[in-house]
């Protein structure tokens, strides 16, 4: 057998390999391949870091990175509509767009939810926020302003969507930035294709935070987000 | 080969009483079959798919046991998917037992009740009668369609503790303590289609007791 470099052996077996390391395992894959950008988190080095926590009064969340997802324990508690967020620094530009994909498990509660977040600022308290989320309890998505990541404005412009339009088990959301103001929302089955749910809607911040959060919304029983990428449009 | 960046759930090291379905052979299980109805077991692409045809008494349950007598703040756990038609009342999920007999016998359980959207923590006796209702029930609140991760811990001295997660990383209680009079000796799986006529089917990626 002639092996050398650059034999046609060589080059047969060079592509098998290839086209073999290429493959994607159809059973266990859960969303598409991409290269991860600065922003970007796949969960895959067993340590949750890059991220500014937003903690709302005494409740912190437990944030294991393990099994390449980062599964975060919300012991329940905490007031209304307080929001539990993980947050990076970035100026959205016109038509950035974020993404993530995640499981949820909890008791049924008013109000469980967990999704994608904007904001202009990271302190408790003060600032605007942008959230796009399932509403558990409701089934439903809801795409609202929020300010001081404690105060819900569901008034306005304030979106919702029966959350079975999600899919299956994992859940994948988009939220679009489309400048001066103005926002979109997208639902997912697979991280491939998208369906806008929402339509332009109207929401006053101009985005310099991007990231992700989970609420009980003052429910008392604990809640788990398991997060499998969080991304950035490039 | 496993890759870890989209494994369903996390690498653990198999013990004797372990199964990740893995091998293509489903053995090492005593089957509980209840009335004529035997369910197809197909081992296949890391999963037990196990198709109940339907129909058979109301409460009856099939289970797979292995024997297994649980020391205090053991547990056992599963990960599946349930597939089947909306009818009263499929079920899946956990189980503990001092025997593996037909009517005779007390179990207890811990499981998702898909038509009802509950995950309950109950006594059964003779694997075919639900004896005390729901304990510490909780609406099943993951999203739909998932797969299910289910822990079932025996505290000792008739207590038992039942809890869920979206990744068999973090779990959290579900029940809070029960009491179930049973002394476990065997531990295992289960479904049932509770009565309905038409077949349901249990997916299970794994099943492990803890060390």
């Amino acid at each position: 057998m002639d092996l050398t470099v650059g034999s046609d052996l060589s080059k047969h077996l060079t592509k098998y390999f290839t086209s073999r390391a290429a493959e994607t395992d159809p059973i266990t894959a859960l969303y598409p391949a991409f290269t991860v950008g600065a922003n970007d988190d796949e969960f895959n080095d067993n340590s949750f870091s890059g991220w500014t926590a937003v903690n709302s009064g005494s409740q912190v969340p437990t944030v294991t990175e393990a099994n390449h997802v980062a599964s975060i324990v919300h012991p329940g508690g905490g007031s209304s509509a307080y929001l539990w967020a993980y947050m990076k620094s970035y100026s959205v530009q016109v038509n950035d767009y974020i993404e993530i994909a995640f499981r949820f498990a909890s008791v049924s509660q008013a109000y469980n939810r967990a999704g994608l977040l904007m904001a202009n600022g990271v302190s408790f308290g003060s600032g605007a926020q942008v959230l796009y989320a399932p509403s558990y309890y409701q089934a439903m998505t809801a795409f609202s302003a929020y300010t001081g990541y404690n105060t819900d404005d569901p008034g306005g412009s304030n979106t919702l969507q029966l959350l079975n339009t999600l899919g299956c088990g994992v859940t994948f959301l988009r939220m679009k930035y489309e400048g001066s103001n103005h926002f979109r929302a997208y639902v997912s089955a697979d991280g491939v294709s998208w369906v806008d749910v929402s339509g332009q809607q109207t929401f006053t911040l101009t985005p310099t935070y991007i990231g992700f959060f989970l609420t009980p919304y003052g429910g008392g029983s604990p809640l788990i987000m398991s997060v499998h990428y969080f991304k950035q449009s490039a | 080969m496993s890759d870890s960046v989209t494994s369903i759930y996390p690498v653990f090291t198999p013990g004797a009483n372990d199964d990740e379905f893995n091998d293509e052979s489903f053995s090492g299980w005593t089957a509980v079959n209840s009335g004529s109805q035997v369910p197809t077991v197909t081992e296949i692409n890391h999963v037990a798919s196990i198709l109940h045809p339907g129909g058979g008494g109301a409460q009856n349950l099939w289970a797979y046991m292995k024997s297994y007598s649980p020391s205090a703040n053991d547990y056992i756990e599963i990960a599946f998917k349930v597939g089947g038609n909306n009818q009263a009342y499929n079920r899946a999920g956990l189980i503990m037992a001092d025997g593996v007999s037909f009517s005779s016998g007390t179990q207890a359980v811990f499981f998702l009740s898909f038509f009802e959207a509950y995950t309950i923590l109950t006594t059964y006796n003779g694997y075919n009668t639900d004896n005390a209702g729901f304990l510490g029930s909780s609406i099943f609140a993951i999203t739909g369609g998932s797969v299910i991760f289910l822990r079932l811990k025996y505290e000792g001295s008739n207590h038992f503790r039942g809890y869920i997660s979206p990744d068999g990383v973090s779990w959290m209680d579900a029940t809070g303590q029960q009491t179930v009079t049973v002394t476990p000796t065997n531990i295992g799986f289960f479904l049932t289609p509770h009565s309905g006529s038409l077949p349901v089917i249990m997916s299970v990626h794994y099943f492990k007791q803890s060390a």
